[in-house]
């Protein structure tokens, strides 16, 4: 059976400038390899700097690899049209209120992705975004407002509509609770598992709080300076750490104050 | 003894739609000597407290409170000069995005410089004398090293020749920290002081605020919107939803005894290495969102999203008092 | 924002609308409005209402002053030239040949220049890079020096003029409207729609171009103004219109002689172009600000 994802020696490298004629290869990730089954959540972790957001943006489309393949399937994503592509893999960006253009009414943020990777008619449209909406808990009074309206969090749930209208299998997300607060961060992580079960999605996240990907994910990949130095199952990454960076991050760090 | 008692704090703010009460009634006892976390997420007023025990309000709020005591002085009888006066001695405060309130087009160094204590003609004198005798003064380099190895940056000529920009936030933040025992405060407010930072940077950030208010018995005031890292560091906590103070206590009492239903629900965020809850499954969360400002519920605010509410709680509960833990709440309860 | 308003009646205001209302309750920028809107519809309708011919001359009636210093004549509000022609009719005439061909350049300048910049913009490679140091050799010499080597080129009249005007403010404009586009490209919401598949036409008319509103107001602020200036300084030289057309800065250029016996004549249609200019940019900024205050 092909796993869903299918990663295998990826890398990519920047090319930084040198002196006057000369430029360097800097090594942003490399060689990654991994796989994804339906409904599994994948929580990539690293500090920063150490090629996540990177990695995750090459899935994505946003950047091109260096070398190495992405199958989708079994297809290597060459072989996919850009709008096949859009239909397996959809993105969540880190901050909602950077990535809503505020010029558009959400209704037509919504509509876009529909009206340029699929052929429904506009009632079929509008059903789907109907539905969407209802998924994310989001009333279609909605549609009409701009984004500077909308609260954070409702402003989540419009990118998280907006990646999960045209039914991909699978949805990237980066950093998206960094910039909420505790129980906000609660509903999210609620909304997702919710939807994971509904949909079957599986998930690629970034994130920090070993809290909180400890309760949601299915595996953990350690990423360091671009390199993966530990991969597996949650239950065994966090009970038994190999690496020494591994201990580190996962360590709450705060001792006991109160002895 | 309290160093800062503030009792029944309330702000009015003009908008287009009325007179918002965006603080109600609120009351923070700050005991010397102690960490105190005032807990509250995004929008409950923790800012605008500390903006209001300040002085730095917009001059068309209405700032109305029984008790506004720093020590022995009232802060609500001075005017704008002594206050400002009294402030910048007594008080620092350092904030969150710690890089967006360095200057950025001058170096660490010369940031620094302008906040340590201005030089008097006697500090002048004395230097001149001390050359004189040979004696070893403290030159403003050497006291800007103590200043940075007391905030745990060890390579501070690197650092000091920067600009903020080339820094990161950790950093950023641990300069500031050190701006702001400069003048050696009684009190310093930290609001939200590592939001938006790794976890790694931020265990370092209270584990350096932690040392400064053991080693110079500095009184913080930490205003923060997560629950489990505040509480870890907190001596005496004060809890906050919508501008209502909702419980206040030391740490034993709350973490033992809750008795808001609010601050019950901030416990459930601790999640600690023992699985509480199954893997995958729902989180607790209260029902609802944080209503907007301009509609706030009548009685007490958390009324509508409560999972205990009745029909009494449109009036606005009074204070309950036992032993140094204070309370609001029509229907409190221990926690099971 | 809530959605608790159980009649509909309340309606979501879009973003050009409430520019537009904030605008409004800007006193002096709405009076610059309307008097640019008076300036333009007098100007096409001058040969209408002017009370003699621009050409008519009247030999009896030279060098008079305007009707309010002694020896001036009501017949002639602001007084003749040395031909007895009357100021007040060239003056708008003039006006409507200085006005009518800035307001013509601004907008054939701002469609080529922006489809350019964009174009530039949203393409990579070796053409973009191409324009671009071209653009940036051409950008060096001063847009002055440039429309008049044009002339020299082209040969002197009104139309050569304005033609080449708008081939020396071209560059700038392309410049602008490419910093503006790759400014607004690094934005998180038009890397989204990138990914949801637009094309470069959807992703500049719905993602770019509502938003770079600002930016784009200075730079036909500015266009304008440089226009204008150009037009009639090319007029005063002898390059632009040439006589018996009536255009504002051969107007000026032909009284210089006579300054010292009738300052009036080169007065008037001086404070007539700096009013134009003052009105325009009195307008654009209102705008502006109000634009800056309706994205905050």
């Amino acid at each position: 059976m092909q796993p869903l994802l299918n990663i295998s020696n990826l890398c990519k490298n920047f090319k930084t400038a040198t002196g006057l004629f000369t430029s360097r290869q800097k090594k942003a990730f490399g060689p990654i390899n991994f796989t994804l089954e339906k409904s599994q959540t994948l929580a990539i972790v690293g500090e920063s700097g150490s090629g996540k957001s990177a990695l995750v943006r090459t899935i994505a489309g946003l950047l091109k690899a260096s070398s190495g393949d992405i199958y989708i399937k079994g297809q290597p994503i060459s072989s996919l049209s850009s709008q096949q592509r859009c239909l397996s893999v959809r993105m969540i960006f880190q901050d909602p209120s950077t990535s809503l253009n505020p010029k558009t009414t959400i209704e037509k943020i919504l509509n876009a992705p529909l009206e340029l990777n699929t052929d429904l008619d506009p009632e079929s449209r509008q059903q789907q975004i109907f539905d969407t909406l209802k998924l994310v808990d989001l009333l279609p009074d909605y549609l009409t407002f701009y984004p500077n309206m909308l609260s954070s969090m409702q402003k989540h749930q419009v990118a998280i509509a907006r990646a999960l209208i045209l039914n991909p299998d699978i949805i990237i997300a980066d950093e998206i609770l960094a910039t909420l607060d505790i129980s906000l961060r609660f509903k999210i992580v609620n909304l997702l598992l919710k939807i994971q079960k509904i949909k079957g999605v599986s998930y690629i996240f970034v994130a920090h709080n070993m809290h909180l990907v400890r309760h949601m994910s299915d595996h953990i990949m350690v990423l360091h300076q671009g390199e993966i130095i530990e991969q597996g199952l949650t239950e065994t990454i966090c009970e038994n750490p190999q690496q020494e960076h591994t201990k580190y991050l996962l360590l709450n760090h705060q001792p006991d104050y109160r002895k | 003894m309290a160093l800062l008692d503030i009792r029944n704090l309330s702000i009015d703010i003009e908008t287009a739609q009325g007179t918002i009460r965006v603080i109600d009634k609120a009351s923070l006892n700050i005991i010397d000597g102690s960490i105190h976390g005032l807990i509250g997420e995004s929008g409950s007023g923790k800012s605008l407290i500390a903006k209001a025990i300040l002085g730095l309000h917009n001059h068309n709020w209405t700032v109305t409170a029984d008790r506004m005591f720093l020590g022995k002085t009232d802060l609500s009888k001075l005017s704008q000069k002594e206050r400002r006066q009294i402030l910048g001695k007594e008080i620092s405060m350092i904030f969150q995005k710690p890089r967006s309130y360095l200057d950025p087009s001058q170096k660490i160094i010369t940031q620094i410089k302008s906040v340590l204590p201005q030089k008097t003609f006697r500090v002048h004198l004395r230097r001149i004398l001390g050359k004189v005798r040979r004696v070893n003064t403290q030159s403003t380099r050497v006291q800007i090293k103590e200043l940075l190895h007391k905030v745990g940056i060890q390579n501070d000529t690197s650092v000091l020749n920067c600009y903020p920009h080339q820094l990161s936030e950790g950093l950023c933040q641990k300069i500031m920290i050190a701006m702001a025992i400069a003048n050696n405060p009684r009190l310093i407010i930290a609001d939200e002081p590592t939001t938006s930072m790794e976890s790694v940077t931020q265990s370092q950030i209270f584990r350096l605020l932690y040392k400064l208010n053991q080693l110079n018995n500095t009184t913080l005031l930490i205003l923060s919107n997560n629950f489990a890292n505040t509480s870890n560091i907190s001596d005496y906590m004060t809890l906050i939803y919508c501008g209502q103070t909702v419980e206040s206590g030391s740490y034993k009492q709350i973490i033992s005894s809750a008795m808001h239903p609010y601050t019950q629900a901030m416990i459930k965020t601790i999640l600690t290495d023992n699985q509480i809850n199954e893997h995958k499954g729902q989180l607790y969360t209260l029902p609802g969102n944080i209503p907007s400002s301009n509609q706030l519920p009548i009685g007490c605010r958390l009324g509508p999203r409560c999972p205990r509410a009745q029909r009494t709680c449109v009036i606005n509960p009074s204070i309950t008092i036992q032993k140094n833990h204070s309370f609001r709440c029509h229907f409190p309860t221990k926690l099971s | 924002m809530l959605i608790n308003n159980g009649f509909n009646e309340d309606k979501v205001q879009s973003p050009l609308r409430y520019i537009w209302c904030i605008f409004r309750s800007k006193g002096i920028a709405v009076v610059a409005m309307w008097l640019i809107i008076t300036l333009i519809i007098t100007s096409i309708f001058a040969p209408w209402f002017v009370p003699h011919s621009p050409l008519a001359q009247d030999a009896e009636k030279m060098l008079l002053p305007p009707y309010w210093v002694e020896g001036g004549d009501i017949n002639h509000i602001l007084g003749t030239d040395d031909l007895g022609r009357d100021s007040f009719s060239r003056l708008f005439h003039g006006l409507q040949l200085t006005l009518g061909g800035a307001l013509f350049i601004t907008l054939i300048v701002t469609l080529v220049g922006m489809f350019l910049g964009a174009t530039a913009a949203l393409t990579k490679g070796i053409k973009a890079s191409v324009l671009h140091h071209l653009l940036d050799a051409l950008l060096m010499i001063p847009s002055l020096l440039s429309a008049l080597i044009l002339i020299t080129i082209f040969g002197p009249s009104y139309s050569n003029c304005l033609i080449a005007i708008a081939l020396s403010l071209l560059p700038q404009l392309i410049r602008a409207s490419f910093l503006a586009t790759e400014l607004e490209l690094n934005k998180q919401y038009i890397i989204a729609l990138q990914l949801d598949g637009a094309t470069k036409f959807r992703l500049f008319r719905y993602g770019i171009l509502p938003n770079i509103l600002e930016p784009t107001v200075t730079m036909i602020n500015r266009l304008f103004t440089l226009a204008l200036i150009e037009i009639a300084t090319l007029g005063f030289l002898g390059f632009g219109a040439q006589l018996p057309q009536t255009e504002l800065g051969s107007i000026i250029a032909s009284s210089v002689e006579l300054i010292y016996l009738s300052p009036w004549l080169v007065a008037f249609p001086g404070i007539a172009i700096f009013l134009v200019i003052l009105i325009v940019n009195v307008f654009s900024e209102g705008l502006r600000h109000a634009i800056i205050e309706g994205e905050e």
